[in-house]
This record gives structure tokens, C-alpha cells and sequence, in this order.
């Protein structure tokens, strides 16, 4: 929640080294008197902080991404329009939801994805790996929790791209002279990716987020490649297989100081006849300075009394 | 999951009078935030109205569905 009332005087003293006080010739009666500059600006709770609506951004003008620089803390998630909100992905890919058409809630228990409105090109592997995947979130193909066998309910590390294609909410970038690191909201995990011109492993020990290098294809879009992707992970909530032979491709795109977009691209030939996009141009939003990010762990206990309480009972015979 | 689910436990009388006690799911701990839930939000002894879909084997146990009315005030969530 915003709480203009509430400001201290290192806050008070870091404003008026905004160029947009520089200017006045007298200091603001109060900061509602500021009007942001960029998302930086806006004011958010210090602790736990929530993300900013979509109507925070309006009346905002647009500027420069600065070259080369993709550090801050961005919001994945959006507004929800109908359900979730975007980032969430809980019936899948969000370029791929298993969804029906025209009804984004199916009641799940489908053999397939037959009938689903965006089919994905699987293999006859794909296929057959994809029936023995029993996801639990809301897709066609969804069964109650205690019937799935989705790793990240028993609070496996969901592991690259999961981690942008379910739960995507905040990430922070944080970038040094030869790595930039992406902190995941969900989990609380990082991946390290090499800008320093080190090329990809060959024949790579599998590793649950896989090895990542980097370029700059031009001073706004950096586009990540990465391999050696462990098997055990899924791709998505809807249960997308994967290979060892996965390459993943992730182009983030700054297209001004506030917004960025991701575009990943799946290359699978043995789960998939051609490769697809799982978000395209999906838009990410700079969060102000100083957001804090909530914890977003999967405790095995938590999940255990959640089955102890809701899991087990609704799969119970009625009238036991 | 993969991650905390909320839930909240609700002492209800069905149409015979019996109390019952309903265990009603929510979204996880971010989202529940996410949309101006706060651990303070429900109390012990607060009375509730709360709409829920129910199990299919008919135990009291739910998901949150829509309208929330605690001590008679209707909650709005943010998103």
C-alpha cells in the first residue's frame, strides 16, 4: 500500500537529490508534491513489499533504458485480469496454457492435451513422457494434489525454465563485471549467467538450472543460452517434458527504463518436432527503489500438514 | 503447491444444528498478500460469511470462491 505520511528523514534526504527537486527554487510541502519520474520513484512498503499495479505506471512518460543495464527488481506477475495473474502460469506455459477453449478453469482429468486450444508439437517420446507426468495445478490434465506426481509439490527444486514458466513473479538482476545473477522470488534460488566470454560445457554433468552464457546482440536485448538441464524438472505447471538435449533461449529486451520483455524459446528436438515459445514478449515492470521482496519457499512441512488437512481428506470415499 | 498454501479453519452449523468444522483453502502466502490478505485479518471468535466450493466427497473442507464478510464488513481484495 503507498503511505505518503510516513516518511523518515534518510528517505526525505535521499529525494532531494532527484533531479526533479534539484529544480525548485523551494522544497515540497510533501512528497504527494513529487510526481515519480520513473518506477524508481513510486513509493512502496519497506518491508514485504507488494507489487505495483498496472495504474501506478500511468502518467508515467516513458524514458531511456539506460545501455547495457539490466539490474533492478522486476514484477513478472501483472494484473490479474481473470484468475491468476499472468507470471503464475498455473494451467502452463503461458504461450501454451492446457487449457479448453474458451474456458481458462477446466476441470482437469483429461487422458491428453487433445483437446486443449494451443496444441504443443510433441514427439512420440513427448507424448508418452507427457501421459506419465500427473500435474496438480488447474490444466486439462490436473488430478487432486495427492494423486500427482508434480517433483515441486514434494518441494523438488523447480529448476530451469520452470522458474519463468510457473510462479514467475519477482526477479531481481543484479549484474558484475562477468556475471549476471537472477534472483527468483519462488524458491529463493539464483542463476548465475557468464558474460565473460566463456563458451557452453561439453557433454555437461546436469544441473537443476543448467549452465548459462550471455551477449548483447545490441545495448537493449541480451539473449541467454542455456544447456545441461536435469530431466527430473518439468518444464512447466501443466507437466511439458523435457530432455537432456534441452537449449533454452531467453531474450530480455529493455524497452524503456520501466519495462522489459522476455521472450523464451524451448529447443528440444527429442520432446518436440520444432521449437516454440513458451512467453513471448512477455512483459516484465521495474519495481521502485528499495522494494522488498516477500519469501517464497516450499516447506516440507507445511506440505505435509497440508495434505494431513486438505490433501488426503478430499480424496477420501464419501461418507468415510 | 510447491509452495504454503493458506488455509483457515471455520466452526459452522449445518441444517441440523450439528457444528462442523470447515477447513477452506486459499492460494499461497504470496498471492493471499499480494491480493491485502494479512496474518491479522481473521481472529479467534470473529464471525464470518465466506462463499466456497466444496469437496466433492462432501467433507467440510473447501476453496476459497468468493465473498468474504468478517464481523460484517465485506472484504475487498486488491487484485
Amino acid at each position: 500500500m503507498l503511505d505518503f505520511e510516513d516518511v523518515d528523514g534518510c528517505a526525505d534526504s535521499a529525494l532531494t537529490f532527484l533531479p526533479a527537486l534539484r529544480a525548485q527554487t523551494s522544497p515540497p510541502a510533501s512528497i504527494n508534491d513529487v510526481k515519480p519520474q520513473s518506477a524508481n520513484d513510486i513509493k512502496v512498503d519497506k518491508w514485504n513489499s507488494t507489487p505495483l499495479r498496472k495504474a501506478a505506471y500511468a502518467g508515467l512518460k516513458p524514458t531511456p533504458a539506460p545501455r547495457r543495464d539490466l539490474s533492478g527488481i522486476w514484477d513478472a506477475a501483472g494484473d490479474a485480469t481473470a484468475g491468476a495473474a499472468a507470471g503464475i502460469q498455473n494451467t502452463g506455459a503461458h504461450e501454451y496454457p492446457a487449457v479448453l477453449e474458451g474456458n481458462n478453469a477446466p476441470p482437469g482429468g483429461e487422458p491428453d492435451e487433445s483437446k486443449i486450444a494451443r496444441r504443443l508439437p510433441y514427439t512420440p517420446l513427448g507424448e508418452a513422457t507427457l501421459k506419465a507426468h500427473r500435474p496438480t495445478g488447474t490444466g486439462v490434465r490436473s488430478v487432486p494434489a495427492v494423486l500427482g506426481n508434480d517433483p515441486v509439490d514434494s518441494c523438488d527444486p523447480p529448476g530451469f525454465p520452470r522458474l519463468e514458466l510457473f510462479e514467475f513473479r519477482i526477479i531481481e538482476i543484479a549484474q558484475t563485471g562477468d556475471q549476471v545473477i537472477l534472483l527468483n522470488q519462488f524458491y529463493r534460488t539464483w542463476r548465475t549467467i557468464w558474460i565473460d566470454g566463456r563458451e557452453l560445457p561439453k557433454n555437461p554433468e546436469p544441473r537443476w538450472n543448467g549452465y548459462s552464457v550471455c551477449r548483447w546482440v545490441d545495448d537493449y536485448t541480451f539473449v541467454v543460452q542455456t544447456i545441461g538441464l536435469d530431466e527430473r524438472t518439468w518444464l512447466d505447471n501443466a507437466g511439458r517434458p523435457h530432455s537432456s538435449e534441452l537449449k533454452v533461449e531467453e531474450r530480455f529486451h529493455r524497452v524503456d527504463h520501466d519495462n522489459m520483455e522476455l521472450t523464451v524459446t524451448i529447443d528440444d528436438p527429442k520432446m518436440y518436432a520444432q521449437h516454440w515459445f513458451a512467453l513471448n514478449k512477455f512483459p516484465l515492470r521495474l519495481q521502485p527503489r528499495g522494494f522488498d521482496i516477500r519469501e517464497m519457499y516450499c516447506s516440507p512441512s507445511d506440505t505435509a500438514e497440508y495434505n494431513k488437512q486438505i490433501g488426503d481428506p478430499v480424496v477420501a470415499p464419501k461418507g468415510k | 503447491m510447491g509452495e504454503s498454501h493458506v488455509f483457515l479453519k471455520v466452526d459452522a452449523k449445518d441444517e441440523s444444528g450439528n457444528t462442523l468444522h470447515w477447513t477452506i483453502e486459499a492460494q499461497n502466502l504470496v498471492s493471499q498478500a499480494d491480493a491485502g490478505w494479512t496474518n491479522a485479518m481473521f481472529k479467534p471468535g470473529d464471525q464470518v460469511v465466506i462463499d466456497l466450493t466444496p469437496a466433492k466427497n462432501g467433507r467440510p473442507i473447501g476453496r476459497f470462491k468468493g465473498r468474504i464478510v468478517i464481523n460484517g464488513q465485506e472484504f475487498k481484495p486488491l487484485r
